[in-house]
């Protein structure tokens, strides 16, 4: 067409918000994927549950991470530490039993069988509260300063609810044995 | 009723994002109509759009 | 469906349709509304803080949804350059964005009183829903850039594909990292609830999905309108500079 042949002017050139924005948006989105990927590798070990932290003890050491297990009901002691709310309590999982020392307020639907992941360390020796009542009783406890209710996807409304749990719940008939002993 | 304040923040801001999308795309949708030109209006029939 | 004469074209985006399903979705989420706080009973363990699943689980549902019809409209670009599907890709893109910031939101202020934490970055279930949304901010802004409006479908095209990847990831998170994941299992599929929670559930499902229909139907025609005008702006410029071409063409001659 004879029309594009026409002198023009200049165009203009392109600002610097044209330019960054593409730039950034890239970035963003390669960072979100890294992040994904970054995200997968570490959620794959979120929490050690119970049988695997006290299996991976030594390993461990005095490392920081999380642990996932389920109260044992006669084990659950509440207090203070000085001016500190502190949870007594054991937590099992796979068969084996984790005594933890929680500083802080337990969480709102804490209460036993239903699982808890709580972020802390491995401490031997004895923490000095009174009126334990340790499942595992072996030299070694969790101190944990955060702690999340794992809890299910079961939504019921149940009048005979604690009887059923206890029934049906595997962790409870390992509470039972565990206290009895 | 437990925990009403999370109820109500977690109800309210659903039902309130869902009500102000609605309320924002009918007024898009009237404000670009009505730029339009009328011989442009013609989304509802339009061939590209079969 | 007949076509209105252009004189009589309407400066509005709604029809009959939209309008009945506008009127379902008020009508249905009063029913939610009463079913879901004084209707369905509350949970053995989380007592009234359940109710917050009749907005999360629809959310969350619409998510998926939306950003699948995304990625559809996507491919459909990609592969017949076909304007309607980019528009229908974008429009549900906008709404998959307001559904999984709802999912996000939701599940934080439910986490609180439940899990006893508003977030955790150690969840794969919540980073990479946090990471799907974060995903399809960015193909909503590659989408708000200027330019040739070919290359920003293309581009946005491929934004929502690698999105998309993500997609199964989010969905399957809490089977292929059972045990490992804070987030409990899918309610729906598997979980144990009360019928009147599963009937709740499932209206707010169906609410929730009726006014992604309306808004579907009102955005896509929106998109519709906005594109007429940019392609009439541009149509006008190329007559503009031809008319200044030909300014220039005669002034020449003489």
């Amino acid at each position: 067409m004879t029309d594009d042949l026409a002198p023009q002017q200049p165009r203009p050139a392109r600002s610097p918000r044209r330019k960054i924005l593409p730039a950034a948006i890239a970035i963003s989105v390669l960072a979100a994927v890294v992040g994904l990927v970054w995200n997968l590798v570490g959620g794959s070990l979120f929490f050690y549950n119970a049988n695997e932290a006290v299996e991976r003890r030594a390993e461990l050491g005095d490392e920081r991470f999380t642990l996932q297990g389920s109260p044992v009901g006669c084990s659950i002691t509440e207090g203070f530490q000085g001016d500190v709310p502190v949870v007594v309590f054991s937590v099992s999982f796979g068969g084996e039993a984790v005594d933890i020392v929680h500083f802080g307020d337990p969480a709102d639907l804490f209460q036993p069988d239903v699982p808890v992941v709580l972020d802390g360390y491995w401490v031997q020796g004895d923490p000095g509260v009174v009126d334990r009542t340790p499942i595992a009783d072996d030299g070694w406890y969790f101190a944990s300063d955060r702690m999340r209710v794992k809890h299910d996807n079961d939504y019921i409304n149940d009048d005979d609810y604690d009887e059923r749990l206890a029934e049906s719940e595997a962790a409870a008939e390992f509470a039972s044995e565990a206290c009895s002993a | 009723m437990t925990h009403l304040g999370y109820l109500l923040v977690g109800w309210g801001v659903s039902l309130g994002a869902l009500g102000l999308y609605a309320v924002r795309v009918i007024q898009r949708g009237r404000q670009a109509a009505a730029r339009v030109p009328a011989n442009r209006r013609r989304w509802l029939a339009s061939e590209d759009a079969s | 469906m007949t076509t209105p004469a252009i004189s009589e074209a309407p400066v509005h985006t709604r029809s009959t349709t939209s309008r009945l399903l506008g009127v379902a979705v008020l009508v249905g989420l009063v029913a939610l509304v009463v079913l879901g706080f004084f209707g369905a009973p509350e949970d053995d363990e989380q007592a009234d803080a359940v109710r917050l699943i009749f907005v999360h689980v629809p959310s969350a549902l619409l998510t998926y949804a939306a950003f699948s019809v995304t990625a559809v409209g996507s491919v459909m670009w990609l592969w017949k350059r076909s304007v309607w599907w980019d528009l229908v890709a974008h429009g549900s893109a906008e709404l998959g964005v307001i559904f999984c910031g709802l999912t996000l939101f939701t599940g934080s202020v439910w986490g609180r009183p439940t899990w006893n934490t508003y977030w955790d970055w150690g969840d794969v279930r919540l980073v990479t829903t946090l990471i799907l949304f974060l995903l399809m901010i960015g193909y909503l802004a590659v989408r708000s850039m200027g330019g040739d409006e070919s290359a920003i479908a293309t581009r946005s095209a491929i934004v929502a594909l690698i999105a998309a990847v993500n997609l199964p990831i989010v969905n399957r998170s809490v089977e292929w990292w059972f045990d490992r994941t804070l987030h409990q299992k899918s309610s729906l599929t598997d979980g144990n609830l009360e019928d009147l929670t599963l009937f709740t559930l499932l209206l707010g499902v169906v609410v929730w999905s009726i006014f992604y229909v309306w808004a579907m139907i009102h955005r896509f025609r929106v998109g519709w309108l906005e594109r007429e005008l940019r392609v009439g702006d541009l149509d006008l410029a190329i007559e503009q500079r031809r008319a200044e071409a030909h300014a220039a063409g005669d002034g020449g001659d003489q």
